[in-house]
Formats: C-alpha cells, structure tokens, sequence
C-alpha cells in the first residue's frame, strides 16, 4: 500500500508574507461505480476488508 | 474450502485447503494447463499447447493434438470446436452443415448440441462376458482375437466431449507432476453466458476436476501481470498503478480488455469481443496463398474457400494442418517458413515458402482490423492511447512479430509493447494456476467464518466498487500563480476507493529565505490530459526524395500531463530540519468521497499534520 516517490522535490521560493490558501469548500468529483475482477491477491484482500469491515489502516498493522 | 458442486475426487473434505491445485486455459481450439508459477505443463509428448480435438477411429480415440490430422480423411468422426458450444441448445446455434469436421445435431432425446461418430466396438465374446464399455474405447481392445468388431454409431453431447477432453489434460497433468490435481482454476471467456459456465462446471467435475473458479481469461492475464514472480531479464518494471491493455488474439476472435491496475486490482474500463479476426482468418489467408502458389507451380487448378469438390476440400484440410507450422516458424525465426503437403492435389507433394515480410503484406488486413478493435476500445473508454501504459499479448497468434509491430505502431513509444518476454500462449494458463494457489491459500477456519470463498463465485457482489474519477495529488505553492511548484499524483483516476496511499519524498529547504522553512502544499483534483505538439522535420537537401518530403505531414508528439483542475485545500508547516529531509503525505479517500490528508516528517513522525476534505 506504500509507494515511494524517488525524485526529489525542489520547493519554490514563498514570498515573505506568504499565507497558506483557504479551503475552497469544494469536493473531488462524485465517485463513479464499476467493476472488478475477482482476480489477484489485491481482489483477495479487498474481499477480506469488506467481509470483516476493516480498513485499509488495519490491513496493514 | 466448500464448494457448492462438491468432488467427486473425494481427497479433500470441504474446508481443507486443497495441495495441488492448477490452472487450465481451456481455448476453443487449444488448451493448455499450469501449476503454480511453472510454464505450462508438458503432455507425454512434450505439447504444451493441446488442441481441443477429439477424433474417433475405429476402436481408437485421439485427444488433444493427434486428433487433428485426422481431420483430413476422418472428419466425419472428429469434433472440433466443442468448447464455444457449451451451454447452447441446438436451437440456438446455426445450422452446421460442416464437411470439415463432425457436423453438430441434435441430441435425439433433447435440445441439446450433440455429435453422431462411428465407432468400431469388440464384438461380443462368444460366451457372455461383460460388455465392455463404449466409454473407454482405448481399453476395451480385446487381448485374444474374437469376431470381426462391430460397427456402430454414438451420440456424444458437447459436455460428454468436454468432459473426455479434459480428463485427457487432467490425466497429462497429473502424470507429469506424479499427484493427484486437488484443484483447479479454469479459464473462461467474458461473453461466457451462465448456462455456459454451469455445463462446464459440471463437465469438469464429471472429469473428476474441483473446480475452484471460473475465472474470466482476462482476470487470468491481470494476476499473472500483478502478482509477483521471478523477473524476466531486461524486462521493465512497470508502475503499481497503470493502464493496461490485455490483447487477446485467439484462433476464433480476438478480445480486448482495458483494466486500470492499481496496487493489484483490476478495475474494468471496458472491453470488447470480435469474432472476425484471429488465427483462422490467418489461415484462411495462408491457405488461399499456399494453394495459388501449387496451382502456379504445378498448372493443376485447386479451389479452396470454398472448396467445390472432395478433392478440393482434403487439399484444403491438408493445407490447414500444414499452415499451423509454417506460423509457428514465422514466429519462432526471422528467416522463411515453409509449408509442406504430400500429396495436396492428384497425388502431387507441395512445397511452399513464405518470409516474414510478405507474411505481413498478405496479413496487413486482419492487423489493420486490430489495429481498428484497438482504436474502438479506446473510444469507447475514452483512453487516449498515450495512457495506455502497457499492452499485454495474450494467444498464441499474438507470437506472430508482424502483429506485434502493428499494435505498436497504434501507441507511442512510452507505452510497453514488447510483452515482456512472456510467451502469449502461456499467460492464460499461468495466471489461472496463480490464482488457483491463491484461492488454495485461505485457510479452512477463515473460509468456515466467513465463507471468503464466495468473493470468487460468479456474481460476487465483492467485485462492484466506487472509483475516483479524476487523479488527485498536490502542488507546491510559489511565489505568484505562474510559478507554482512541481505536481505529484497521489490518487490516480480510476482507483477503486477506499484507497490508501502514501507518497514520501526529499525536500531540500535550505535555499529558502527566512528563519523558518516551511513546507506547504495545495491538494487539488486535477485532469488527465494530452499534450500535443507539431514536430517538423527538418527539410535535409537530399536530392533523392524530393517528391516524398513534400508530402510530409509534420509529425505529432502526444505526451500525458496532469493538469491541476479543482483547488480543494491546503496543507502547511513548518520543517524540523533545515536542510534535506524527507516528508510523507498519505491520501485516504473514503468510499464517500471524503479525503483525509495526513503529512508529516519522516523525521518527526509522530507530528502529523492533518486535514479532512468533506465529500458532497
Ligand atoms: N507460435 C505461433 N505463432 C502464430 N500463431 C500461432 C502460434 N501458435 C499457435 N498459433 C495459432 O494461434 C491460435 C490458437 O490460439 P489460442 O490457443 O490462444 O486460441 P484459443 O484460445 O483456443 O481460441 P479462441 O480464443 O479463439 O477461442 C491458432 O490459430 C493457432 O494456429
Ligand atoms: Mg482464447
């Protein structure tokens, strides 16, 4: 569940009286439905997830 | 684990996992059976790739690859072509009135597809002895000489056919790995209709196979590609979350599926199915090459395709077993494959070449209409080409290197098309027998709370999801709008959610102004998009081609870019360390649409940062 990013980030300089922007109080776009293949151990362990109501967080302890 | 069509193999009880266990790519024209992550299992005679022919001569039966010759001169009593009947009633299917193979008909006592052979049966002992069964032919040869055998006709259905052909590669099975198969993962096509699957479910299990999946040939192609397994030298390592294209080309059609893999599920974006291009179409090409070239060298006229005379239609028989070889070699060697036919026509031998490249030209068709299905599918999906990340060959004609080059030319070179190393044939069968160990692997106490299994039953509400629509990620603010920092993804588009993901990575600060170095970023949706730039080719003054460069269009170069679309919050503190350090941003993204944003120093890890984005 982990991925890594290797490139390094070059952080841009922020103006002195830089302020962290508000929250535009907008949602990400309304999640669509499909389908999966009952295929892999992915599938296998999304299948546990949902029978035993557990989250990915406690998948991963 | 329990299985609601029990065993008959009786060597496991339900809920013990079962040791053996397999996968078989059951084809309409080959079959080919794995275990584990081994290459497909050799039969006695080293064929990995078994035709689903069973012929019927005499008091002998062939199964599997030398059944097929006999299509030239017993074609009456060998059947082809069983596996896409399965499930059907004879009133639904067309009328097959074929002269190249056992015809179907009806079964006399039901609607159900059947065949009429000739068998030879022992005659019986002169005193009464048991009767042998006509079921076992092979065995039934009588050790002392009696009367003359018998002639006389047998119904056989296309599940009684189904059933024959894979005790066959059962039995081959199992010979080779010297145990018993406790059970098996059995590939499918998507169209498979429920009535489909069921008799073939049953077929297996009158062929004493365990059925634990039927898995659609495609699901078969994401494990073998998701699961992990020994690298193939040279071969590249591909991201956790990309967009795959599973390639299909059979002998009958040829199927496409577009998945977005992400961390090892597959998400189906679409697919599609046409049955008017594959490896008989190749044939039927190859042939009608094959026998213009007879007829130009030997002035004897040949009609194939059709074929109006007996004479015609043996040659055609002839040529069609001979061809199978000649793509074999144009697959396997860059050099010219021959096709050799005694007697083709009038009792005169055939010897014909063809190379690689006229291969292509007579070809050039049936892959343009790939090339088409491919186009069509992406349509559909509405996947430019570029985000295609990588197109898996799948059936044995996608070895053909012609095909390949074609389907390449359809993406840029960004997208992986080599396939990898990995032998099309073999993918189908290999990923069966991967999940087949997966599906082994549940523990029998895990399976008897919680009947686990069932997520692999057909209809499984398991495999019905919500999915992000659009990629989210973050941006480093900058001092104005036009000089934002660097973007990166950390949701990609089409992930099934509840997704967890966590990104970390080095930040170098020290070039910052201030006492205190602070890192902040904006999380936002974004949208995938094309980048498309004109390239024009420099005009080289090379007198020779003049009228050709004129008519240069000036190339495309499509590149995919993610374009930040919807600002949605931020995130900002300040960093522990002045120099270098490493920070991790994880996104969750509940089900809801709700995102919980949590970033911290690596360093630091216990001060988190937090921030929830409400869903609508
Ligand atoms: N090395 C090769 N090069 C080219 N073509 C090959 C090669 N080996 C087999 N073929 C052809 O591939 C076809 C069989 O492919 P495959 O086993 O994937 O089909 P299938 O799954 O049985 O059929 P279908 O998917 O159409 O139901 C046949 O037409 C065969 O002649
Ligand atoms: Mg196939």
């Amino acid at each position: 569940m982990v991925s890594v990013s290797e490139s390094p980030v070059v952080l841009p300089r922020l103006p002195t009286d830089w302020k962290p922007r508000e929250p535009s109080g907008k949602s990400i776009s309304a999640p669509k439905t499909g389908k999966l293949l009952p295929a892999g151990s992915a599938y296998l362990a999304h299948a546990r997830r949902t029978i035993f109501n557990r989250t990915h967080h406690e998948d991963n302890i | 684990m329990a299985q609601p069509n029990g065993t008959a193999t009786g060597t496991t009880t339900p809920g013990e996992a079962p040791s053996t266990v397999v996968g078989i790519n059951f084809g309409n024209s080959f079959a080919s059976i794995a275990e584990n992550q081994a290459e497909c299992i050799a039969n006695e005679d080293g064929e990995r790739q078994i035709a689903c022919a069973v012929s019927f001569f005499g008091e002998e039966v062939y199964i599997g690859n030398q059944a097929k010759p006999q299509l030239v001169k017993n074609a009456a009593n060998t059947i082809v072509g069983f596996r896409n009947l399965l499930g059907k009633k004879f009133s639904d299917i067309p009328v097959d009135q074929s002269t190249t193979s056992a015809p179907v008909i009806k079964h006399p006592e039901s609607d159900l597809p059947a065949y009429e052979v000739t068998v030879l049966v022992p005659a019986p002992a002169p005193i009464a002895a048991p009767k042998s069964s006509v079921n076992t032919p092979a065995a039934s040869i009588a050790p002392t000489p009696r009367s003359e055998p018998i002639e006389q006709k047998r119904i056989l259905t296309v599940p009684e056919v189904t059933t024959m052909f894979l005790q066959t590669l059962l039995q081959s099975a199992e010979d080779f790995l010297g145990k018993k198969v406790d059970g098996a993962v059995i590939a499918v096509p998507t169209w498979f209709e429920d009535s489909a699957r069921d008799a073939l479910v049953e077929a297996a299990h009158a062929a004493g196979i365990k059925v634990l999946q039927l898995l659609d040939e495609a699901g078969a192609a994401s494990v073998f590609i998701t699961e992990p397994r020994p690298a193939v030298t040279g071969a590249t390592i591909l991201e956790s979350d990309r967009t795959s294209l599973i390639l299909d080309v059979g002998a009958s059609s040829v199927t496409l599926s577009l998945l977005a893999i992400r961390e090892g599920l597959a998400y189906s974006l679409g697919s599609s199915h046409d049955t008017s291009v594959g490896g008989n179409a190749i044939d039927d090409r190859l042939i009608h090459w094959f026998a213009k070239e007879f007829t130009k060298k030997t002035k004897t006229p040949i009609s194939v395709l059709p074929s109006p005379t007996v004479a015609d239609a043996r040659a055609e028989a002839k040529l069609r077993i001979a061809v199978e070889h000649t793509k074999r070699t144009l697959s396997a060697s860059p050099g010219a494959a021959s096709c050799s036919v005694e007697s083709l026509k009038d009792g005169i031998d055939f010897t014909g070449t063809i190379n690689r490249l006229r291969f292509d030209v007579e070809m050039k068709p049936l892959y343009h209409k790939i090339g088409h299905a491919i186009k069509a599918v992406l349509a559909q999906c509405q996947v430019d080409p570029v985000f295609v990340d990588e197109v898996v060959f799948v059936g044995s004609t996608a070895a053909l290197p012609g095909l390949r080059d074609s389907v390449a030319l359809e993406f840029p070179e960004t997208t992986e098309v080599s396939g990898n190393g990995d032998d099309p044939s073999q993918i189908i069968a290999r990923g069966a027998a991967l999940q087949a160990r997966l599906i082994a692997s549940i523990s029998a106490a895990e399976d008897a709370s919680t009947s686990l299994h069932v997520a692999f039953e057909k209809g499984s509400d398991l495999i019905n999801v919500t999915a992000t629509q659009k990629p989210l990620g973050i941006l480093f603010p900058g001092p104005d709008e036009e000089n934002k920092g660097p973007w990166l993804t950390i949701i990609a588009a089409d992930t099934p959610i509840p997704a967890l993901r966590k990104v970390t990575f080095d930040v170098d600060p020290s070039h910052l102004e201030g006492s205190e170095k602070i890192l902040a970023f904006e999380v936002w949706e974004a949208k995938d998009d094309v980048d498309v730039e004109l390239i024009k080719f420099e005009k080289v003054d090379d007198a020779d081609d003049d009228e050709e460069e004129e008519e240069d269009e000036p190339a495309e170069s499509r590149t995919k870019k993610t374009t930040p679309e919807t600002y949605l919050a931020s995130v900002s503190f300040p960093l522990k360390s002045p120099t270098k350090t490493q920070v991790s941003v994880e996104f969750l993204v509940e089900k809801s649409g709700e995102i919980k944003v949590t970033a911290a120093e690596v360093t630091a890890p216990t001060e988190l940062h937090y921030l929830t984005i409400p869903s609508t």
